[in-house]
């Protein structure tokens, strides 16, 4: 017997008994969209995961950052900048003292300001107007397109080069702040309005990124004291006396160094042999070495960040495929049930084949091959399903993953995690052939003339 | 008739020679076929008529290898029964023997055509030649216009003259009836019994009609009686 035909019994086998059938496929429908559905979402997260590490340049990078008091000087990053391997550095100032941001009678609050160098370090996703360059020193920025949506109501594009407002928080003692402004004795002053052009818009979230050169001279924090006549005052390195009053400025940054420092490899191939340089040059301790308490900084490789995501994924994703695995083992049983039914109701009908010449195998196949088309059609079900859920619900999440920023192309991800899916259907087939194989064997193993007496 | 109902036709003479066949039923024997011997030649029409229970059916099976007896041998157009495996056997009942049986055993939510159909789609024959076939048994059983009738739509005669369409769809030497006239009226069972012995006639093949009806059995030249698993030839009777 030929297998087009016995698919084409089995077809119509299956179509007999259309209720029990349908049943069955439910079970069988549901646990191939479980674990489509936890594939799917594995793979996609995945990839995203990957490719939202190798976008930014995460993927290269080592951050390094102090563990204490100590700071990074610049003597320190002259030295790395020359590491083998190294392709550039960046230090990072956190300009911490900027609490919200205004444009016309918009505001937004809860973002970080920083200040980086534009050598390409961290690479910046446009999505509208221009990046940083080396050339901007001044009161410039690249905003995170979820501010800028806030500020422009979903218009990113409307703020290139236009000019925004840094309202400073009361510790704020910079270069823009006032006298008058100021109290002191307690070192607090009034919120000030810092104007900013805003240069372009990046896919990151809640940041807003100024030119490094910006954020070291924010970073000098002017101290009044009045002394009338400047009387008895000794000039000092960071101190002078003027109209009464004894001016001493300090840079944190410029005085001790930087908190944090970015280092982009020229390669993943590179980055062991730079780790184990700020290891042994820099007394830098690697995050991830828990056998090493010592070091005066700490760093953490890119690397090792998405591994450990993608570890602890893999861990959730396991567990929910356990669960979708349980689903298809209910199914299983399922469609044991109906063929072990089927062959029960049959058992005239396989006297009659046996009679007209079907030999043991013939029989037990005309069974296995209807339980693997029922493995296969639940798959397929499951597999078209599954897809129009998560297609789906992956647009409604792309749009917000947009408005947000993050920079992850959903349809792609999913049309890439589904692909890898559709081996459910060949798990779900080989699921019917094996549990066709009991009632198949059983139905082989009927007496043909006790077969055909059976009422 | 066709020229293709006569194909592969070779002789498929039967010699059965001390067979018993013995059922258990708990502590008890029965014996439906006891130290049978018999012949039966390549076209020969042979009614085997008894009581129920005697065991004609019993030899209906045995004779189309369904059932296997305790004892004996049985040697069909050469292919000696004791040394046949499964496949072989089951050779045999698709090219060698067309079962035609009481209850007609037709699947009742296929149609006629796909009832004819199914010995040849078993028997692995391309699409072409078999629906070809199938056609040409129902024009021959004078069913062409029901050819895609549901046959639980069928009257008992049509649906008794589809399964002989099926016995012979695969060019069968032997055809065993079973009681084919059981479910019939008098005149549907003088007619089945008019195809059948038709293609006995006129292609030479064996046909081996089991009845307990004296009338239909009186039809064939040839009359074994069967009592308790023991055969008497009656033909001179």
């Amino acid at each position: 017997m030929k297998l087009r035909d016995q698919l084409v019994m089995a077809r119509r086998n299956l179509k007999r008994a259309k209720g029990r059938t349908r049943l069955t496929l439910v079970s069988i429908v549901i646990g191939s969209f479980a674990v489509i559905c936890v594939l799917t979402i594995t793979f996609t997260a995945n990839k995203a995961m990957s490719d939202y590490f190798e976008k930014t340049g995460l993927l290269y990078s080592v951050d390094v950052s102090t563990t204490g008091s100590k700071m990074i000087d610049t003597a320190t990053i002259d030295k790395i900048k020359v590491l083998p391997g190294v392709a550039s550095v960046s230090p990072d100032v956190n300009m911490w003292f900027f609490e919200s941001v205004k444009y016309g009678d918009k505001a937004a609050n809860s973002f970080q300001s920083h200040a980086q160098s534009a050598n390409g370090t961290t690479k910046q996703i446009i999505v509208a107007g221009r990046d940083l360059t080396e050339a901007d020193t001044g009161p410039m920025v690249l905003v995170s397109k979820d501010i800028a949506n806030v500020l422009t109501n979903n218009n990113p594009s409307a703020l290139i080069n236009q000019q925004i407002l840094m309202v400073t928080n009361s510790n704020y003692l910079g270069p823009e702040q006032k006298r008058e402004n100021c109290d002191y004795q307690k070192n607090v002053c009034k919120s000030i309005e810092i104007p900013a052009t805003v240069v372009g818009v990046n896919d990151g979230q809640r940041s807003i990124l100024f030119p490094l050169q910006y954020g070291i001279d924010q970073s000098s924090m002017i101290f009044y004291n009045k002394v009338p006549d400047c009387r008895g005052f000794q000039p000092q390195n960071n101190a002078r006396c003027e109209n009464g009053y004894i001016i001493d400025t300090h840079n944190d940054v410029l005085d001790r160094g930087y908190g944090q420092l970015r280092i982009r490899a020229q390669s993943g191939d590179a980055i062991p042999s730079i780790a184990a340089a700020l290891t042994s040059q820099f007394n830098m301790r690697n995050q991830s070495d828990l056998a090493t308490t010592a070091g005066d900084f700490t760093f953490q490789i890119g690397q090792d960040i998405l591994k450990e995501a993608l570890k602890a994924f893999r861990v959730v994703s396991l567990g929910l495929l356990a669960i979708g695995g349980i689903s298809l083992l209910v199914s299983a049983i399922g469609v044991i049930n109906t063929m072990l039914m089927a062959t029960l109701e049959r058992t005239r009908e396989i006297g009659v084949m046996r009679a007209i010449g079907a030999t043991n195998r013939d029989v037990k196949r005309i069974f296995t091959v209807e339980a693997a088309l029922l493995g296969f059609m639940g798959g397929v079900w499951g597999l078209l399903f599954a897809s129009a859920i998560i297609i789906g619900l992956g647009t409604k999440f792309a749009t917000q993953l947009g408005n947000s920023g993050v920079p992850i192309d959903v349809p792609t991800l999913i049309t890439t995690g589904l692909i890898p899916s559709s081996i459910v259907i060949v798990l779900t087939t080989v699921i019917g052939i094996l549990s066709g194989v009991l009632p198949a064997r059983r139905a082989a193993r009927k007496d043909p003339v006790e077969s055909l007496r059976y009422e | 008739m066709s020229a293709t109902l006569t194909q592969d036709l070779v002789a498929a003479d039967i010699s059965l020679s001390g067979v018993s066949r013995i059922y258990e039923l708990g502590d008890e024997k029965i014996h439906a076929l006891r130290d049978l011997t018999l012949d039966i030649r390549q076209g020969e029409f042979v009614a085997i008529k008894g009581p129920s229970g005697s065991g004609k059916s019993t030899l209906a099976n045995v004779i189309g290898g369904l059932d296997t007896p305790n004892e004996g041998k049985i040697v069909v157009g050469g292919l000696d029964f004791s040394k046949a495996n499964d496949k072989q056997l089951s050779r045999y009942r698709s090219k060698t023997i067309g079962f035609v049986f009481q209850s007609f055993n037709l699947q009742a939510h296929s149609t006629v055509l796909e009832n004819v159909l199914l010995p040849l789609v078993i028997a692995g024959v391309d699409r072409k030649t078999r629906m070809a076939r199938a056609k040409e048994c129902l024009e021959l059983m004078g069913l062409s216009d029901r050819a895609d009738q549901a046959t639980n739509k069928l009257s008992g005669g049509q649906r008794q003259r589809v399964s002989i369409a099926r016995a012979l769809a695969n060019w069968p030497q032997i055809i065993i009836a079973d009681e084919p006239t059981g479910n019939l009226d008098q005149a549907n069972g003088q007619n089945v019994i008019e195809h059948l012995t038709k293609l006995n006639r006129e292609l030479n093949i064996t046909l081996i009609l089991i009845t307990h009806d004296a009338d239909v059995a009186n039809k064939a030249p040839r009359i074994l009686e069967i009592v308790d698993g023991n055969v008497t030839d009656r033909t001179s009777a």
